[in-house]
């Protein structure tokens, strides 16, 4: 077991209460803020190295959000902190009743590689703000964020309460053996699975954000446009490598026939017209992930883009209709810059669609009438759902964040990401009178 | 087993009609419970007692109080629980409408335990029901006289698609772990705790597991010695200690280990007379296998009160032990019987260290007079609840999470929590397609200025 030494240190650690009082943890969510501004060129250079990633979206998704959380959690963690006092019957009228919100103890992150900033940051965040040690596990496919991490946070976090381990699949496998109080795991859900299993040895209770094909359904009242540009922004965004992008349009064969020139219209307006070009624009993160997402274009033919370039990882921003139920972009989450767009006869056959397959993560619906985001959301099941908008309902500190059946299980940001590592803990003081009772 | 994958598709496809959706639907179903609680009560406290020979009035002020308490609460909060919650809207979501909505989860499985085999299922099931799921339930078989019950009334009172009972032991407990089901609440031991977890992984299944421990008490010197001691009394011989919250085992000082006994004696003798097998309130152990399994734990053990059994009836005296020693059986396993362990620490710092040595309980008790010193001893341990100068009680507040840490289990449910436990709180915004102009901020090409 060669991460025993490093888990009984950080446990020793933790049993030694350094990381309990509010001082302490407030002194490290600031150093992680120190890190955030100080290394913010080595963030830009190593996502750029990884995957091409633009500055711009950088900013946007990996940086700005974790300033965000951070911020709010230093505004609020005094009063997350405090014991929550619950309403007392009549037994216990005179007694103190409340809930104590107790971190777990040595808590394990394994993050992913397409926001390796983010959901690393945002779950330690939360991690560290609940008073627990942490022991990180960056994703190795990120190289360059992963030699960073590893390098660069023990230089701002205490290194007695806070580890990086970098690892391979096998290593992973290894380290999951060791016993950790909570287990916060992104990333697929057949992982997720191994993950699962393997906290079941020990009892670890843990959170899976995981993933899975989040449809889009486009009704025929709307203003084409606005669609066309927010749906392609959530779905290029990060070259399609996000697990809340839209993965499916499904509309009537007419709206069809108005969003494919608008897409083209977004897509131009956003990228120019060689999106290889663009600075704006990422790529497909390495050679395995590449070959994947390519076979996926077999399906259906491109309406638009459908262009590669398979040195520079780069798929263009790629639209498929023709697409059938059983073709292969249909049966994994795309996870790429491919948009197939399905036709339905109706909302009852979107609807219909979209139930017969697995809850997604997210779940979008683009209508001007109420009734039709009502219908949706009233039949459907999925993590969260976003009216009229792709990506958004996911960067707001107070709704919770995550999945249900195979997209995952547990929640956070803002105040979920406190509650998710903390046990909360049942208490009643009473006094010794009143023995009658 | 085909029967399992049947009786959890047939759920699955009444869930999938819809019909349990509707509060008014949830609400009937809820209604029905009651009343059957209300109708059947002869017939519940005579299953309770054939199973664990407890009087009548123990067992409703045990099992159909609590029940009927959550079904009035659920009744009564179900549309407050089941609303959408708006939540605090930023500067770009200013003009949404942003809530979290309760939603079900799907279909549930609830396994029950035998030590208080009817509210084990009912309160989840009250949950679950109110939370709009399907439910199946598998009550255990070592209870078997309940569980018999329960798989005879719940189709009598309540939909028989949406809420199936399945009876069996263990070989049909794991095919019905096969099957996919939304959530699982399972309460039980650590050991099957993880078999379960591992059955739920294969289908990414969140689970609530309640499971147990060793429920350490200190006794600090400064005390009302009388009080606790028949507090403490109550709490660990209740249901015979068959009590997955019962006070384990105790921490003392040596000094007082002698006043403890004598009080607990006196204890004993008012709550049960001279002759505690002829009492009506004393239960007996479950089976043959636990009353072997709690008489060995007595080998070579200081017996300064009780130790007497007898196999046929199942019956073990209250009994205490002293001077025991940490590494002797008695202070390996959960004693889960009528066994009281004294171990003697020095202080309250050998407590503490004493404690958190071990594996984190479902329940931690402290009695002192010093209200500094119980906030320390909570501070500086973990646990799933803890009741201060008491013991039992945080149980019975149902605005409290019960749940365990650890080995001692994950979720936590009762009240409210059980309806959280058994929804999904979906997160959702509502936009329009206007204000177009605010999204160019951050649509590409980018630039410094949008930044």
């Amino acid at each position: 077991n060669p991460h025993a030494g490093l888990v009984s240190r950080l446990r020793a650690a933790w049993l030694s209460g350094k990381t309990r009082p509010m001082e302490y943890r407030v002194t490290q969510l600031e150093a992680l803020g120190r890190f955030l501004d100080e290394k913010q060129q080595d963030i830009l250079e190593a996502t750029t190295l990884d995957m091409r990633k633009p500055s711009f979206e950088v900013e946007l998704s990996e940086i700005s959000i974790c300033r965000s959380e951070l911020n709010h959690t230093l505004n609020n963690l005094s009063t997350w902190m405090k014991d929550e006092h619950v309403e007392k019957n009549w037994a216990t009228q005179l007694d103190l009743a409340f809930i104590r919100k107790d971190p777990y103890g040595v808590v394990l992150i394994i993050a992913p590689w397409n926001y390796p900033i983010n959901l690393l940051l945002v779950p330690l965040i939360g991690a560290i703000a609940a008073g627990n040690c942490v022991v990180m596990k960056p994703s190795e496919i990120s190289r360059n964020v992963e030699r960073l991490v590893a390098e660069m946070l023990p230089r701002y976090l205490d290194k007695d309460c806070f580890a990086v381990v970098t690892a391979g699949m096998e290593e992973t496998t290894r380290l999951l053996e060791n016993k950790f109080d909570y287990i916060f795991f992104t990333g697929s859900p057949s992982v997720g699975r191994i993950v699962m299993a393997a906290a079941a040895k020990h009892l670890t209770p843990m959170t899976l954000e995981l993933g899975g094909k989040n449809p889009c359904y486009v009704s025929d009242s709307c203003d084409v446009q606005t669609v066309a540009r927010r749906v392609a922004w959530g779905r290029f965004f990060n070259a399609g490598q996000t697990c809340v992008a839209p993965d499916y349009v499904l509309c009537s064969a007419e709206m069809q026939e108005k969003l494919l020139p608008a897409l083209r219209k977004a897509i131009d307006e956003f990228y120019g017209p060689n999106p290889q070009e663009s600075p704006d624009f990422a790529r497909i993160v390495g050679d395995k992930q590449f070959q994947r997402v390519q076979a996926l274009l077999r399906s259906g033919h491109a309406a638009i883009g459908g262009q590669m370039d398979a040195e520079a990882h780069y798929i263009a921003p790629t639209v498929l209709v023709d697409v059938q139920q059983d073709d292969p972009i249909m049966q994994e989450e795309i996870f790429g810059p491919i948009l197939p767009i399905l036709t339905v006869a109706s909302m009852d056959d979107a609807i219909t669609f979209i139930n017969a397959r697995e809850r997604p993560l997210a779940l979008y619906v683009f209508s001007s009438c109420k009734k039709v985001v009502n219908q949706v959301l009233e039949r459907t099941s999925s993590g969260g759902f976003c009216a009229n908008d792709t990506i958004m309902h996911m960067t707001l500190t107070s709704l919770p964040f995550g999945g249900i059946g195979q997209s995952g299980l547990g929640r956070y940001h803002g105040r979920f990401s406190f509650e998710t590592f903390s046990h909360p803990r049942a208490a009643l003081l009473r006094g010794a009178g009143r023995e009658a009772l | 087993m085909e029967r399992m994958q049947q009786v959890v598709g047939r759920a699955r496809a009444a869930f999938n009609s819809g019909r349990c959706r509707s509060l008014e639907f949830r609400m009937q179903q809820l209604k029905a419970l009651e009343r059957m609680v209300q109708e059947k009560e002869k017939e519940i406290l005579a299953a309770i007692k054939a199973d664990l020979h407890k009087s009548g009035p123990n067992a409703y002020s045990h099992e159909i109080l609590g029940v009927l308490g959550d079904l009035t609460l659920a009744m009564d909060q179900l549309p407050s629980w089941a609303a959408p919650q708006p939540v605090k809207r930023d500067l770009l979501t200013m003009r949404d409408e942003v809530y979290v909505c309760p939603e079900p989860l799907g279909v549930v499985l609830i396994i029950g335990a035998w030590n208080y085999p009817f509210i084990l299922v009912m309160q989840p099931l009250i949950g679950a029901i109110a939370a709009g799921n399907a439910v199946v339930v598998k009550p255990s078989e070592i209870s078997e006289n309940t569980a018999r019950l329960v798989a005879d009334l719940l189709p009598q009172y309540l939909d028989r698609e949406l809420y199936p009972v399945v009876t069996g032991g263990v070989p049909e407990t794991t095919e019905l772990l096969k099957q996919r089901f939304d959530h699982i609440l399972y309460t039980g031991n650590s050991t099957v705790g993880k078999i379960v977890m591992a059955a739920a992984a294969k289908h990414l299944t969140p689970v609530t597991l309640e499971l147990g421990g060793k429920s350490p008490c200190y006794i600090d010197k400064d005390c009302d010695m009388a009080v606790a001691c028949r507090r403490i009394t109550w709490g660990k011989y209740m249901n015979c200690g068959q009590t997955c919250i019962a006070p384990d085992y105790i921490l003392c000082d040596p000094s007082i280990q002698s006043e403890v006994v004598e009080n607990m004696k006196a204890t004993l003798q008012e709550f049960y007379g001279e002759d505690v097998k002829k009492s009506p309130d004393y239960e007996r152990i479950i089976n043959k296998r636990h009353f072997k399994r709690i008489l060995g734990l007595l080998e070579g053990q200081k017996i300064a009160h009780g130790g007497e059994a007898d196999e046929a009836s199942c019956f073990i005296a209250p009994t205490i032990l002293t001077d025991v020693s940490p590494e002797s059986k008695v202070m390996e396993e959960e004693i889960f019987g009528p066994v009281l362990p004294i171990v003697p620490v020095k202080s309250v710092d050998e407590a503490i260290e004493f404690i958190n040595r071990r594996e984190k309980p479902l329940a931690l008790y402290v009695f002192s007079n010093n209200k500094k010193l119980i906030k320390r001893v909570i501070s500086e341990t973990s646990s799933g609840g803890v009741t201060a100068n008491d013991v039992i009680m945080h149980f019975f507040l149902s605005a409290l999470p019960f749940g365990g840490v650890g080995n001692s289990g994950m979720g936590n449910y009762h009240g409210k929590h059980s309806f959280e436990t058994f929804s999904h709180r979906r997160a959702c915004l509502i936009k329009d397609l206007k204000m177009e102009v605010v999204n160019k901020l951050r649509y590409p090409p980018g630039s410094q200025k949008k930044l």
